[in-house]
């Protein structure tokens, strides 16, 4: 039996649901989710919101393959998990503005995530 | 020949168009007076079409495939995307002959940007590109660049880049007066606990170095110390391409503004190109 087939995505309003579980290689665990399919998720729910053309993108959530946590975190907004699971900062910004939620209140959020930065810049003195 | 009569960066952000007013008002005075000079200078060059590079926010491009640099092929392109962004919504003249002539020379001068002929454009684009022409006629090639998913472009490679947009301008018959404008940064943090904090000294330092000529430090910055003046500070490449395609003009900063409620470090800077063809 060959690999599972793959249909192309090819500017569907969706992600391909994988039918069977895809084995990480090294560490022979079926994974059957990805971080992909979150960030595509969120992706898709921003879209179906703004304009394109004259029409309104359709959205699913129920159509990507997400962890329990992962669906509650995106049907809950809740944007401290989004970011601690790794959603990308520019979707999480977008998602955020979507979900109603403003600049300080996501940053209220968020600062309970900050990490100190010791580092230093060529351009600070 | 066609000749890049009017070459100018600007910062963008959505606020300063769907939150005009929450900036001080002496703040957004001065960074709109600046692009309204430039909106002057562009009347009285007689621009005919104008380039702009701006950043991919997710807007046409997802991680299935995320182009480096996208040039917009397109007859028309549609914008704004945002539905909340007060910029009318329309399709925006594209000129694909100076698209095609841009993308056939700057892949014959060893880049490979893809292409699109039909982009969706957001407000990286539209703000800026709005503020140089209210009616929204003046015929547009939008080149995007990605400078939000790793990994990206090298910001040297981003300048050499311009110069190889530079050039291609420059050669085009069709043409005699062209824009180029990059839109984007400076500092600014999306999507992370210090959304809404500005780095002013990099700000200030970046465009010190840009009115200096003397771009060799900022050429050299790694992408993890870029990020230090913010996530969104990688959108400094649209300027570096401007300068590069303009090079050895120096930038005159026109205006520098730290506009908190727009979370952003707002400038205007332009280069002194030539007024007309040679």
């Amino acid at each position: 039996m060959g690999a599972p087939r793959v249909e192309p995505t090819y500017g569907l309003q969706t992600a391909p649901r994988r039918e069977v579980p895809c084995r990480d290689l090294v560490t022979g665990v079926d994974d059957d989710v990805s971080l992909y399919q979150l960030q595509r998720c969120v992706w898709d729910s921003i879209r179906a919101g703004q304009v394109s053309g004259s029409t309104k993108r359709a959205f699913d959530v129920d159509s990507y393959d997400l962890t329990e946590d992962e669906k509650q975190a995106v049907e809950q907004a809740d944007i401290g998990r989004l970011y601690q699971i790794g959603l990308h900062p520019v979707l999480l910004n977008g998602f955020c503005r979507a979900s109603g939620f403003s600049r300080n209140e996501y940053r209220d959020i968020l600062e309970a995530f900050a990490e100190p930065e010791e580092r230093k810049a060529r351009w600070q003195k | 020949m066609a000749e890049v009569v009017l070459a100018y960066c600007s910062s963008h952000a959505p606020m300063m168009s769907a939150a005009r007013d929450s900036a001080p008002e002496e703040q957004r005075n001065n960074f709109f007076n600046a692009l309204g000079w430039i909106q002057q200078e562009a009347q009285a060059r007689d621009v005919q079409a104008v380039v702009v590079l701006a950043n991919e926010h997710f807007t046409n491009f997802f991680l299935e495939n995320f182009p480096q640099i996208c040039i917009g092929l397109g007859e028309r392109n549609w914008g704004p995307t945002e539905a909340w962004l007060p910029i009318d919504k329309a399709w925006i003249p594209g000129h694909p002959g100076l698209a095609n002539h841009v993308a056939r020379e700057t892949l014959a001068s060893g880049f490979d940007p893809a292409f699109s002929h039909l982009l969706e454009l957001d407000h990286g684009v539209m703000t800026v590109y709005h503020e140089l022409d209210q009616t929204m006629q003046l015929p547009l090639v939008p080149i995007v660049q990605n400078c939000a998913v790793q990994p990206l472009m090298p910001v040297r490679r981003s300048y050499e880049f311009g110069q190889a947009l530079g050039a291609a301008i420059r050669s085009y018959e069709g043409l005699q007066r062209v824009a180029l404008v990059g839109a984007g940064g400076l500092s600014h943090w999306i999507g992370t606990p210090r959304v809404g904090d500005i780095a002013e000294d990099f700000d200030r330092w970046f465009l010190d170095k840009l009115e200096s000529g003397d771009l060799s430090d900022v050429l050299d910055l790694p992408d993890d110390e870029l990020e230090l003046a913010g996530n969104g500070a990688h959108e400094i490449r649209s300027w570096l391409a401007v300068a590069g395609a303009v090079a050895p003009t120096p930038a005159k900063t026109l205006a520098y503004e730290p506009v908190y409620p727009w979370i952003t470090g707002m400038a205007v800077s332009h280069f002194a190109t030539p007024s007309a063809p040679g």
